[in-house]
């Protein structure tokens, strides 16, 4: 326990460490072009001269020397404190906290219900041969069918040609169906073929054989014998696909012009608003890192329980 | 080998070769446009039809398919030698500077890889070098950890012993009998690396932070055509169709072979 919250902690602050100086070495890439996109982004891109682009430069610290803007940065940042949006001036906390709930409410609709299409289908598919090659079926479309797509042909079913949803935005429970329904959909099938194939590996254990012919029913083995022996692999990748969502959030997000946290670092990635983008970045990623970590140690404590270390 | 591999195997190199073949194949020219020719349905000059810009489909996906797979096999080539290679690396030093190499890679395991290729690829508008690079910085990872794995289990593999004791030099051991060893579980990853990197291409291009245009990508393609959908549902079908089918064939081929082959439980990534 005290190694996996250890464990926890050290590969939260690399991960905070990390995407913090990608994120800061992209300013870097390109530094006149920041402060003149981000006059452009406050003032209109027509009337924008090199003197207020060079202004909002010296006024944003952007002519400092790098290693003492990446100093200044991760010392206020560690301290919680993640500055202010170069176009808004808003804090950036003020900014992220309700796209992060958005995003957050996106998440705890989605997740459950990947994980009922994914276990239900899974465990049905596990059982037979003949299910085995349709959820392999099913997941090679899955792993090939990228989220815009299933979340543009959703669109274009249920919002344009039958109008029952909104095309896309944010208002109502109503918006949040389709984002959900894409990262649910596919989540669950990646999820599905994955918990059939452990049934399936499960099903090969003598406790299976001899539930059987004690004459015990066929859900009942496999509630009571097949899940738990395959619950390690489909607990870790439930976690995983938790981990994918809160990433893939960001395309489907914009895909239905959702205004989560994913939608907010894109914007701001186009802005190039430096602030914004690495306060999502690292809320993301520690979200993301989080979960990853809770998969291992979940993992790791399922199997010992089931004795197989 | 199974039926379905091998034919995944067989339509995989017909789509290679299709794509290397793209000029030759298609006389259209991807880039130009023909305003007075926008938005046709497929008929005699253009079998799939034209985009808003008069611009030939068929070319497009064609000369698409040379970009995509092109730049996703070099860059997952470099990803493996790199990354396999630092892999093989660590786990041969051992001691601290093997045991700093396994925290870096478990560290940047755990980060959400397509955030971090966004991140970077925002950064700049790339071409084909700089996308490369992205792919390289956000993928070298998974070759590392498995190459590390793999070799520090063959080290303690006993003909690799028998070697030692039979007094072969560590060089000559590596290179004849622990690179061997690897060779299958980096063959299998890298196909599955393969559909995550195009997957990737397809997906920085649909965001608008991909390769620059007007370079036919299959991912901007489906973005540029979200306009027009409503007409012309084609647009769409046609790059949305080539990426589910090159992703979904190396899942088939490469799928089975990954849970055998890997040495632990490496998580796929996956999230576009």
């Amino acid at each position: 326990m005290t190694g996996d919250i250890l464990r926890w902690a050290a590969s939260t602050g690399a991960a905070v460490l990390l995407v913090a100086a990608i994120a800061f070495t992209m300013t870097q890439m390109l530094p006149g072009d920041i402060a003149f996109q981000v006059a452009a982004a406050r003032y209109d891109a027509e009337r924008v001269t090199p003197d207020t682009a060079r202004q909002v430069g010296d006024e944003l610290g952007l002519n400092d020397p790098a290693p003492i803007r990446f100093a200044h940065w991760f010392a206020a940042l560690v301290s919680g404190e993640l500055g202010r949006s170069t176009v808004t001036d808003r804090p950036v906390w003020a900014m992220m906290s309700a796209p992060l709930g958005r995003t957050l409410r996106l998440a705890a609709i989605a997740w459950p219900a990947s994980l009922l299409l994914g276990i239900g289908l899974g465990a049905w598919f596990g059982l037979s041969r003949r299910g085995l090659v349709v959820a392999t079926a099913l997941g090679a479309l899955a792993a090939g069918t990228p989220s815009y797509v299933v979340g543009f042909a959703l669109g274009a079913v249920f919002a344009i040609e039958l109008g029952w949803l909104p095309v896309a935005g944010y208002g109502d429970v109503a918006h949040l169906v389709l984002p959900a329904a894409t990262l649910a959909l596919l989540g669950g099938l990646r999820l599905a073929l994955v918990s059939a194939r452990a049934v399936a590996a499960a099903g090969t254990h003598p406790s299976i054989a001899f539930a059987r012919m004690k004459a015990v029913g066929r859900f009942r083995v496999l509630v009571l014998h097949n899940l738990p022996l395959a619950a390690p692999v489909i607990v870790a990748y439930a976690f995983l696909s938790l981990a994918f969502m809160l990433e893939g959030a960001t395309v489907v997000e914009t895909v239905f012009a959702y205004p989560g946290l994913g939608s907010l670092l894109l914007d701001a990635v186009r802005a190039r608003d430096v602030p914004v983008i690495q306060g999502a970045a690292v809320v993301i990623a520690v979200a993301v890192v989080t979960v990853n970590n809770l998969a291992d140690a979940l993992a790791g404590r399922l199997n010992r329980m089931i004795g197989r270390t | 080998m199974t039926a379905p591999r091998m034919m995944a195997i067989g339509l995989l190199c017909g789509l290679g070769a299709a794509a290397a073949l793209a000029p030759v194949l298609v006389a259209a020219d991807p880039l130009r446009q023909t305003l007075s020719d926008a938005l046709l349905p497929p008929n005699a000059d253009y079998w799939l039809g034209t985009d808003h810009l008069g611009r030939s489909v068929l070319a497009r996906v064609l000369h698409g398919a040379g970009h995509s797979l092109g730049i996703a096999a070099v860059s997952v080539a470099a990803s493996v030698a790199i990354g396999g290679g630092l892999g093989v690396a660590a786990a041969m030093i051992g001691g601290i500077t093997g045991r700093v190499i396994g925290a870096v890679v478990d560290a940047t395991l755990a980060l959400p890889a397509f955030l971090v290729a966004l991140m970077i690829a925002g950064s700049f508008v790339p071409g084909p070098l700089g996308m490369g690079i992205v792919i390289v910085a956000t993928t070298w990872v998974e070759p590392c950890r498995v190459g590390l794995l793999t070799t520090a289990r063959a080290r303690r593999a006993a003909h690799v012993e028998a070697a030692r004791l039979a007094g072969l030099p560590w060089p000559a051991v590596t290179t004849r009998l622990i690179l061997p060893a690897l060779a299958g579980p980096l063959a299998s990853l890298s196909g599955l690396m393969l559909g995550q990197v195009i997957l990737t291409i397809a997906g920085l291009g649909f965001l608008g932070l991909g390769l620059r245009p007007p370079t036919p990508e299959w991912g901007a393609m489906i973005s540029d055509a979200l306009p027009y959908a409503g007409d012309q549902p084609g647009l769409v079908a046609v790059p949305a169709l080539a990426i589910m089918l090159t992703v979904g064939l190396l899942f088939v081929a490469t799928g089975p072979t990954i849970d055998r082959a890997m040495p632990s439980h490496v998580p796929t990534r996956r999230s576009v």
